[in-house]
């Protein structure tokens, strides 16, 4: 049976690849986010600017935004010494996304939104310090708040471990019933690519898949070029439906601005192809702005 | 080098902790100067797991567990090390830390972990640490380096901000400054005016002993 509100089903009427948002905190600081607090505080603290964000990218042609929860979990508010109540801060953010979008029951041209779940940032035991199963119960709890809140499906990101990775995919699936997208965070070494854990991204795939992922994927760390690469191995690897989510390639110093390199145009350029080599969603990470998935859009939509 | 000394490197390279923690009191036991026990011995097995790190055969987990078997190593003969009055060849006192508005930890407490194995004496301010925190650590602590870690685009500029207050302070011997995290790099060092930068915590060793002999 088709799921509603999925990709596979969005994919089909809309004849093009899928394109989620790009990046949140640079929006959020540009628009006087307290400096050093996490940007999943906006959500209390200044939620204009939050669905602001929501809307510019919503304009830009975005199919799926995510709520603003990447550190949304009760152990990195905790490190950033903000706890709030994790239900409500999850909840305020969900509402935020929601009220950027229209909900139609209309797969032509509803958007979705994806409840961001990031990691704990915390190494688990026995090299660090977080028991699995505590990092266990912080997923669920967010999951949780985000499906009660009435996210379209959850999207895991930015995994640097495929064991977190797939506590928090597990703990999606015991906390809802709705799909879970995985991205995991990949380096280019000599020798290939691999998670900073070791792990490869053939074994990533095939863990996720036989843990139930709907989606997987790679995002952060690499630019536009080393990521379409890396698209290619994912692509061959399952058959699962597939998520890029690129940087704007490499920071620079402009002043005392911090800038990427690959502006909008070359971006673009180098992740639109990737929908002809089977990949299903397309979108970007750290440096990448509405202007990026404004680009994106008109060239899929070619 | 003899047997003995081969088997302390392995324990450290194949990062086992229990036979680094046995092999350093063998050492003891055995009247070895602790200092070579050290130094051509436990050493050097972090240094080829560093070299492994570098070719691709060992990742972030084999690092970190190697570099606790030499914290247990360490942990056994220190106490000979003070009652002998041997001083290990200290290359240097850091102040580390990530910087403000920034919570990530790991990488930054491996580059401690290493340089402190390396032969430095580290000082960790932890993460999240705020500009004037390293600014009173340097000098309170008459640090040769500081070395400041950045994982986000939007806390990067902190990194600048502590190398300007630092110089302002002018602390007692006046520290190199070394930065490293995800999207920092060469150029990023030299618009900041930090004096190196490090691509990760291997490589962070080797540039922190360049700059405090330089």
């Amino acid at each position: 049976m088709e799921r509603p509100f999925w990709i596979e089903s969005l994919t089909r009427v809309r004849g093009r690849p899928i394109l989620f948002d790009g990046a949140m905190g640079s929006l959020l600081i540009a628009g006087g986010l307290r400096p050093g607090a996490i940007p999943d505080m906006c959500c209390i603290e200044k939620p204009d600017l939050v669905r602001d964000a929501h809307i510019r990218y919503v304009s830009a042609g975005s199919d799926v935004i995510h709520t603003n929860t990447f550190g949304s979990n009760r152990i990195r508010l905790s490190q950033a010494g903000e706890f709030d109540d994790v239900e409500r801060l999850n909840r305020v953010a969900v509402k935020l996304a929601r009220e950027a979008v229209d909900t139609p029951d209309d797969l032509e041209t509803r958007t979705l939104v994806a409840g961001d779940v990031g990691p704990t940032g915390k190494l688990l035991k026995p090299l660090g310090e977080v028991a699995p199963e505590e990092a266990r119960e912080a997923f669920l709890e967010q999951v949780h708040a985000l499906s009660q809140a009435g996210v379209d499906f959850i999207s895991i990101e930015t995994m640097f471990s495929l064991q977190e990775a797939l506590i928090a995919l597990k703990a999606a699936k015991e906390g809802c019933t709705l799909p879970v997208s995985v991205c995991i965070t990949y380096e280019k070494r000599k020798n290939g690519f691999f998670t900073v854990m070791g792990d490869t991204p053939g074994l990533c795939v095939e863990a996720l898949a036989a843990e139930g992922a709907d989606m997987v994927g790679a995002n952060c760390t690499l630019g536009s070029a080393d990521m379409r690469e890396l698209a290619v191995e994912l692509v061959a690897a399952t058959d699962l439906p597939v998520l890029i989510e690129p940087n704007a390639g490499q920071p620079v110093a402009r002043g005392d601005r911090v800038e990427y390199l690959e502006g909008p145009s070359v971006f673009a350029a180098n992740v639109a192809p990737l929908a002809s080599q089977g990949v299903t969603a397309l979108g970007g990470c750290c440096g990448t702005t509405p202007e990026h998935i404004e680009e994106l859009r008109r060239l899929v939509s070619k | 080098m003899d047997d003995f000394l081969r088997k302390c490197s392995e324990a450290i390279r194949t990062y086992n902790t229990g036979l680094a923690a046995e092999l350093a009191e063998e050492a003891l036991a055995k009247r070895l100067d602790p200092l070579r026990a050290i130094e051509e011995g436990f050493a050097s097995g972090l240094e080829q797991a560093g070299k492994l790190w570098e070719e691709g055969t060992y990742f972030l987990p084999e690092l970190i567990m190697a570099s606790e078997a030499m914290k247990a190593a360490m942990e056994k003969l220190r106490p000979a090390l003070e009652k002998r009055s041997l001083k290990m060849k200290q290359l240097g006192k850091v102040v580390i830390g990530t910087v403000e508005g920034d919570i990530h930890d790991i990488g930054k407490s491996l580059v401690a972990s290493m340089l402190a194995a390396g032969g430095f004496e580290v000082v960790d301010l932890g993460a999240d640490v705020a500009v004037d925190n390293f600014v009173s650590a340097a000098s309170r602590e008459e640090a040769d380096l500081i070395c400041m870690s950045a994982l986000l685009t939007t806390t990067m500029p902190a990194q600048q901000r502590i190398i300007q207050a630092v110089r302002n302070a002018n602390p007692p011997k006046s520290p190199k400054t070394m930065i490293g995290g995800a999207p920092t790099s060469d150029s990023w060092a030299a618009e900041i005016g930090a004096d190196a930068y490090a691509p990760d915590a291997v490589n962070a060793l080797n540039v922190a002993k360049r700059l405090v002999s330089s």
